[in-house]
């Protein structure tokens, strides 16, 4: 049972500065993701924690105990945090055997032997590969050596898990069935879980919580539904999201308690003062973003409201279940979330609903969210 | 780059021009002639100090601690006086350059039962090497030195320093020429002689001057070391241009030739033409001494080479089937190579050292064990008591220089500079 | 918002877990201590050597009318700038140069050419050529010219005829026979092993699917050779330019042989003749020029391999290659192959081998044959001085033990220190301690052989502090060749450990296991492999190793090689010939068995 604060940490690589002044609390019991693009210093987070990388400053704290003091270079070795870590190559010993591997802690702790051989049957045969145990891992399938590093990081039982990309290298199937066997670990343990991943998906499936990283920056900590619906900035509602957020570019300003937002293609959107961001107060006309989900937006053949934005269809790519439909305003282009199968020719003339409840503004200047959605 | 190639070679050779008639015309400016000043200064010195060993013996209150215990001065012990000092020793160190020095040790083992003989055979410049090192870090192993004095250094380094002792027992020098027993105590003679392959002249020598040896005919057909690799060999050139020999050699080639020898640019005196000129007839250098024997004296061969070798070689020849002989070069074969004697000074058993010098050198009447391994073809007895071995020319009846170490101490790095020069 | 929070903030307590940190962490120790020893063991060897050819000696003092021990610039001015530089420096400079770039060129192409053949093509008989190909590394270059000798020997410098005349009655010409072309061939048919081998490690990492795509693309076989395969290896042939430079540099043992015949000398014959002559000072002065021209160019080959040196692990999975057909030129290309190895490989080894039966060199008759050399009591008083045939000869076994110690003492030593070594850089990559370390080992690759064992002898002839005297001891033999085959040794530890990815290591960390633990129960068992060839490279090494240790050896430390050369010295063809053919048979056995039990690669532990 862990909580795991980080306050201050900043991470250097020579001149390189990796990770910078994060601050970040993951509570006991969470599934906590750190997710952004490759380089943002998210594994380097998840490696302080380990003990792996000593931070140049800050301080962790595991349930209120201190397990790094950067300034008095106090870090407790990384087998005293009571945690283990599942690598991204896996990091299995090809000289030894399933069973060699998963044991190997237990012996340097000097478990007993049966007790070793309890323990380790029995997380051999929770990841469902009891019978490989006296295989070597390059006589298993990427997918079983997966689950090998899982054995073997959770026979000692610690209360804080570190996964470091797990699932990057297995294919697309297993991927999915590896996501919720994981989650149903999360639940069974109880422990504390970080991972990690540039895998959005993967974050918004399996998290409690989302830590999003730009550049070393931690940006915005959220449940993944509000980072979802809500993205702090610009940048992060660009990164979540597939199909991606719809950006139009426009100017606005406030009328009366309202923020009203006139798009570069001749639209005008009004928004309510009551999901404006608190403290928010423009001094005349800004340029805005507005950011349209492309599932909020509903496509009709023919006028229905007189707010409707009429367009024309660009492509149309059906996928089974959902069809995408790109679509311009203007000069912007649109793109669209149907469920189903829909038919549409190109250069049709379509009408888009818009609601202004379920969208989001951006101030363009600072980058920073100033409405936000409210989905139902 | 070629052009520059071609500017860095004729700078060279001006300088090396310049260097060349700075050093005939004894001027000054250059490393060599700053030499030529101290071969002068130590001349003088040399006259006002010490000429032999005996000149060294200090008065008896002046002697040290260890030459009173030793007894080192003291020259008039007998061999059944010094055993019995030495067995209270019980043992006796020696260093030689010699492999035979084992069957000397085994002699001695056997004359002597209770002092034990522990020979070490090492090579010479490992011999020095290792006896300076234990002597200055105060490490006795080391009772007596077989070596050679090939370049005068161990006179003047060592006897004269007082960390080596000759010890000359008189009975035994009564034997020896005295200047054979000036600087050093001797144990037995080498030369470096002029061998030629009597299978393919049956006749006798085609050669028998030195000067012989600068024709045009021997261009390529003589096989030597090479002086520069070589402390033995450096020192045997060094002696061609001492006074003596090179007035011989002024004299040896009118008689060759028929006229006034005329030298080159850069030559002091005779001794200096001849080694350019036998440079000039760019004679083969072998890798080992063995190996010029080798060449020279292989039967078989339709066009041997003449070539100069150690005198021990002779010995080989009939062990390898060769056709060696000896020539009686005139007007001399260049300098002797002694083999000598030393006690190093703070040594543990200077009794048996000195009992062990006067078994190698024969003992009172000559007849020891411990000289007999040594006297073989090619090496010649010091004492007038002891004979030849068979088939030996008389030691007396072959032309050789006089070995000044003095004159060699100084010259050798001059003249083996002269000898490197030539290469270029 | 940076707010460095310092409520419990304290220099003393930083102070003490740094320190603690540091004590408890055997990593640091060990980088430390391989520091302190590095730099004991080569930097201060360097600059004895550098003082030292500034310092005057008692020889000298004489001359010039000096102090023993003063500083001087006589030694630099004589090498340099003296009427006698010519033939001190600058005609043994042109020599050393014109050989060694000769050797390299040659060596490389043959090399190169054959590893193609070997890799890449059809050719029949691979099995067989690719152990003849590296039969020439394992037989010492010496040997080799001995061997020339005995093929070529003419008039000039007398004795029994050679081989060639013997059979054919032409006498070949001195140039021939001796001198700069014979040291030329027989250096290359030596030293083309090196390029053999990293070349055609380079050829078979490179997937052959880039050589089909250029045959896709329309490239003709000899387009798609020079360019696309020439520039993939071309970082591994400059790898093998370095080697072979620097080796010919240094070499001592062909150019005594084969040199000294036509008055030929290169820097490191100098260097030995002064070495022998008791000049240190100058054989210290013309080690540092070596030193200087192997620095030139290593770097003048970084600066040409540049970033190339990437291409060299371009589809390193490529295990795949289909061999590229030779057509209706097989036959031919076959036969001259055939050839090559008849008259430059197993010639030489049947010569090697033929004269240590007869009685008397050069004759050929069966009557002559014998094995005396071998088995002799030496009842034959005038053969060797009555000494035994080896088998029986005390001084061969003594050489015999002390060739084994060596080389395993020296092979575990540097296997040992060079993997640490290689550890070290490996761990410490883009770090200052790892940089600093591969630094100091790269140095002894720089200094010649010989140059190398006379700075040994110097220095460690005197006691040090609490270390002994090492002169005339095993341990100073064992400590200079461990020293000298750093570079190797700890650049086949670095390609050896780059292989085990971090992640294993940290994985263990998590586990709990300490630095020891980690290294045995991960690091060791994974990097068996590369301690094998590691170990296989100097082995093969050190046991031909003559140029090292000559100054260094004395009669009770005396090795095969050196046994070898003092028989050949004396004269003893057919004793000295024995002794090689057993350092061969050693060297080839230990080669075979480490081949079938571990999997070692000499090429690889070359590691490019």
């Amino acid at each position: 049972m862990s909580k795991i604060e980080l306050k201050h940490i900043d991470k250097y690589y020579g001149k390189n500065h990796i990770l910078k002044d994060i601050n970040l609390t993951i509570e006991d019991g969470d599934f906590m993701t750190l997710l952004g693009p490759s380089g943002c210093g998210k594994t380097t987070t998840l490696r302080v924690v380990s003990g792996l990388e000593k931070p140049q400053n800050g301080f962790i704290y595991m349930n209120g105990k201190e397990i790094v003091n950067a300034a008095e270079a106090h870090f407790e070795p990384p087998a005293a945090r009571g945690l283990n870590l599942v690598f991204q190559s896996y990091a299995l010993w090809p000289h030894m055997t399933v069973y060699e591997n998963v044991a190997f802690g237990l012996k340097i702790k000097k478990t007993p032997k049966d007790e070793i051989d309890r323990r380790v049957a029995s997380a051999l045969d929770r990841m469902q590969i009891g019978q490989y145990a006296q295989r070597y891992p390059t006589e298993l399938s990427g997918g079983q050596q997966q689950r090998v590093a899982i054995a073997r990081a959770i026979v000692s039982e610690p209360s804080l898990l570190l996964f470091d990309e797990p699932l990057s290298n297995l294919d697309a199937k297993l991927r999915v069935d590896m996501r919720s066997e994981l989650k149903r670990l999360h639940k069974e343990t109880g422990s504390t879980i970080i991972y990690v991943t540039h895998d959005q998906i993967e974050a918004l499936t399996m998290s409690t919580k989302i830590a999003i990283f730009f550049e070393g920056v931690l940006v915005q900590v959220a449940p993944p539904l509000e980072l979802y619906n809500n993205p702090a900035d610009l940048r992060v509602a660009d990164f979540i999201g597939n199909p991606r957020i719809n950006f139009i570019d426009g100017k606005g300003k406030l009328d009366g308690k309202d923020l009203v937002v006139k798009t570069v293609d001749g639209e005008t959107f009004r928004f309510a003062s009551e999901n404006l961001v608190e403290g928010f107060r423009p001094s005349g006309e800004f340029d805005a973003v507005i950011g349209v989900r492309p599932e909020q937006v509903t496509i009709h053949r023919t006028r229905k409201h007189d707010t409707d934005v009429a367009a024309k269809v660009y492509t149309v790519m059906p996928a089974g279940s959902e069809t995408i439909v790109d679509v311009m305003v203007g000069k912007t282009r649109i793109t669209i979330k149907e469920l189903g199968i829909t038919h549409y020719e190109h250069d049709d003339i379509v009408y888009l609903e818009l609601n202004p409840q379920k969208m989001n503004v951006f101030d363009k200047a600072s980058k920073k969210l100033v409405k936000y959605a409210v989905v139902d | 780059m070629f052009t520059k190639r071609r500017l860095l070679a004729a700078l060279m050779a001006a300088s090396m021009l310049a260097s060349l008639t700075a050093c005939g015309g004894g001027d000054d400016g250059s490393a060599d002639t700053g030499s030529a000043d101290a071969s002068a200064d130590a001349g003088q010195t040399a006259d006002a100090g010490p000429q032999t060993v005996a000149d060294l013996k200090p008065a008896e209150a002046d002697m040290t601690e260890w030459e009173t215990a030793s007894g080192i001065w003291n020259w008039d012990e007998t061999e059944d006086e010094l055993y019995e000092k030495a067995k209270e020793e019980g043992k006796v160190v020696l260093y030689s350059i010699s492999s035979r020095c084992t069957k000397i040790a085994d002699a001695f083992n056997e004359a002597y039962p209770g002092v034990t003989c522990e020979p070490f055979d090492i090579s010479t410049n490992e011999l020095l090497e290792k006896v300076t090192r234990e002597y200055d870090a105060d490490i006795h192993t080391a009772d007596v030195v077989h070596i050679k004095d090939q370049d005068g250094s161990l006179w003047e380094e060592y006897v004269k320093e007082g960390i080596f002792y000759c010890y000359q027992p008189t009975d035994i020098m009564s034997h020896i020429d005295p200047e054979l027993y000036a600087t050093a105590t001797p144990l037995y003679i080498e030369l470096t002689q002029l061998f030629y392959n009597t299978e393919a002249n049956p006749d006798g020598s085609p050669v028998t001057s030195l000067w012989d040896l600068t024709k045009p005919e021997w261009k390529g057909r003589i096989t030597m070391q090479n002086p520069i690799d070589n402390l033995s060999w450096s020192s045997w050139i060094t002696g061609f241009t001492s006074e003596e020999t090179a007035a011989a050699l002024e004299a040896e080639y009118k008689e060759v030739f028929g006229e006034d020898l005329v030298l080159s640019d850069g030559c002091e005196n005779a001794g200096y033409e001849f080694l350019k000129r036998l440079h000039d007839n760019e004679p083969v250098f072998c890798s080992s001494s063995d190996e010029c024997a080798e060449s020279v004296g292989t039967k078989g061969q339709a066009n041997p080479p003449i070539g100069f070798s150690a005198s021990s070689k002779l010995r080989k020849n009939k062990d390898n089937d060769w056709a060696l002989c000896p020539v009686n070069l005139t007007p001399n074969t260049g300098i002797p190579a002694i083999n000598t004697l030393y006690i190093v000074e703070g040594c543990e058993h200077p009794y048996a050292a000195k009992l062990l010098t006067r078994f190698m050198m024969g003992g009172t009447d000559g007849q020891s064990k411990g000289y007999s391994p040594f006297n073989t073809l090619g090496g010649w007895p010091v004492r007038d008591d002891i004979e030849p071995a068979e088939g030996s020319t008389p030691y007396s009846e072959i032309n050789v220089a006089s070995f000044d170490p003095t004159f060699i101490y100084e010259n050798i790095g001059i003249v083996t500079d002269f000898w490197t020069m030539l290469g270029q | 918002m940076r707010k460095v929070t310092t409520e419990n903030y304290s220099k003393s307590k930083r102070l003490k877990n740094q320190i603690k940190a540091v004590v408890t962490n055997p990593y640091n120790l060990i980088v430390l201590v391989a520091i302190i020893l590095l730099a004991y063991l080569i930097l201060l060897p360097l600059l004895d050597m550098i003082t030292t050819s500034f310092t005057l000696s008692a020889k000298d003092a004489r001359r010039i009318h000096g102090d023993v021990g003063q500083f001087t610039l006589y030694y630099w001015q004589r090498l340099l700038a003296s009427n006698l530089s010519k033939s001190l420096l600058y005609i043994p400079l042109r020599n050393s140069l014109l050989i060694a770039c000769c050797v390299s060129f040659f060596a490389i192409l043959l090399g190169s050419v054959l590893a193609w053949l070997m890799v890449r093509t059809d050719l029949p008989f691979k099995g067989f050529f690719s152990t003849a190909v590296i039969i020439p590394y394992m037989i010492p270059s010496w040997c080799k010219s001995q061997a020339w000798i005995t093929m070529f020997k003419n008039e000039r410098i007398g004795g029994a005829m050679g081989f060639v005349q013997g059979v054919t009655g032409w006498a070949p010409p001195d140039w021939l026979a001796y001198g700069p072309i014979a040291i030329v061939i027989v250096l290359t048919l030596h030293y083309y092993a090196y390029a053999y081998l990293l070349v055609s490690a380079a050829l078979n990492s490179i997937n052959s699917e880039l050589e089909e795509m250029g045959g896709v693309l329309g490239a003709g076989k000899a387009t798609i050779l020079r360019r696309i395969t020439f520039p993939l290896v071309l970082p591994a042939m400059l790898s093998a330019v370095i080697l072979t430079f620097s080796k010919s540099i240094g070499t001592f043992g062909v150019i005594n042989f084969l040199g000294s015949k036509v008055n030929f000398s290169t820097l490191s014959s100098m260097l030995y003749s002064n070495s022998k002559s008791q000049n240190t000072q100058m054989a210290f002065a013309m080690a540092i020029i070596m030193i200087a021209i192997a620095s030139i160019t290593v770097f003048v080959n970084q600066q040409l391999i540049g970033k190339r040196k990437s291409y060299a692990t371009i589809g390193g999975k490529g295990g795949r290659s289909t061999p590229i057909s030779l057509g209706k030129h097989k036959p031919i290309i076959t036969g001259i192959l055939l050839i090559f190895f008849a008259v430059g490989v197993i010639m030489p080894l049947v010569i090697l081998v033929a004269e240590t039966f007869m009685l008397q060199e050069g004759n050929w008759s069966l009557s002559n044959m014998t094995l005396y050399y071998w088995i002799g009591d030496g009842s034959k008083k005038d053969i060797m001085e009555g000494l035994p045939g080896i088998f029986r000869n005390p001084s061969f076994l003594n050489a015999l033990k002390n060739s084994l110690v060596l080389t395993f003492t020296t092979a575990i030593f540097g296997t040992i220190f060079g993997q640490t070594a290689g550890y070290i850089c490996a761990k410490g990559r883009g770090k200052v301690h790892g940089g600093i370390v591969e630094q100091l080992v790269f140095i002894p690759y720089l200094v010649p052989s010989i140059a190398f064992g006379a700075i040994y002898l110097s220095m460690f002839s005197v006691s040090h502090g609490p270390i002994p005297s090492l002169y005339g001891t095993f341990a100073l033999v064992v400590l200079v060749s461990v020293v000298k085959h750093l570079p190797f040794a700890s650049r086949s530890g670095t390609s050896n450990m780059l292989q085990i990815s971090g992640e294993l290591e940290e994985a263990a960390t998590i586990e709990g296991a300490g630095f020891f633990k980690r290294f045995i129960s991960i690091v060791f068992p994974l990097a068996k492999g590369g301690f094998i060839s590691g170990f296989m490279l100097i082995f093969v090494s050190i046991m031909k190793e003559l140029d090292l240790i000559i100054l260094i050896i004395t009669p009770k430390t005396a090795t095969l090689p050196y046994l070898a050369f003092q028989y050949q010295n004396g004269n003893s063809t057919q004793a000295s010939n024995a002794v090689a053919v057993v350092m061969f048979s050693i060297v080839f056995l230990v080669y075979a068995l480490a081949n079938i039990f571990g999997d070692a690669d000499l090429a690889k532990s070359m590691g490019g």
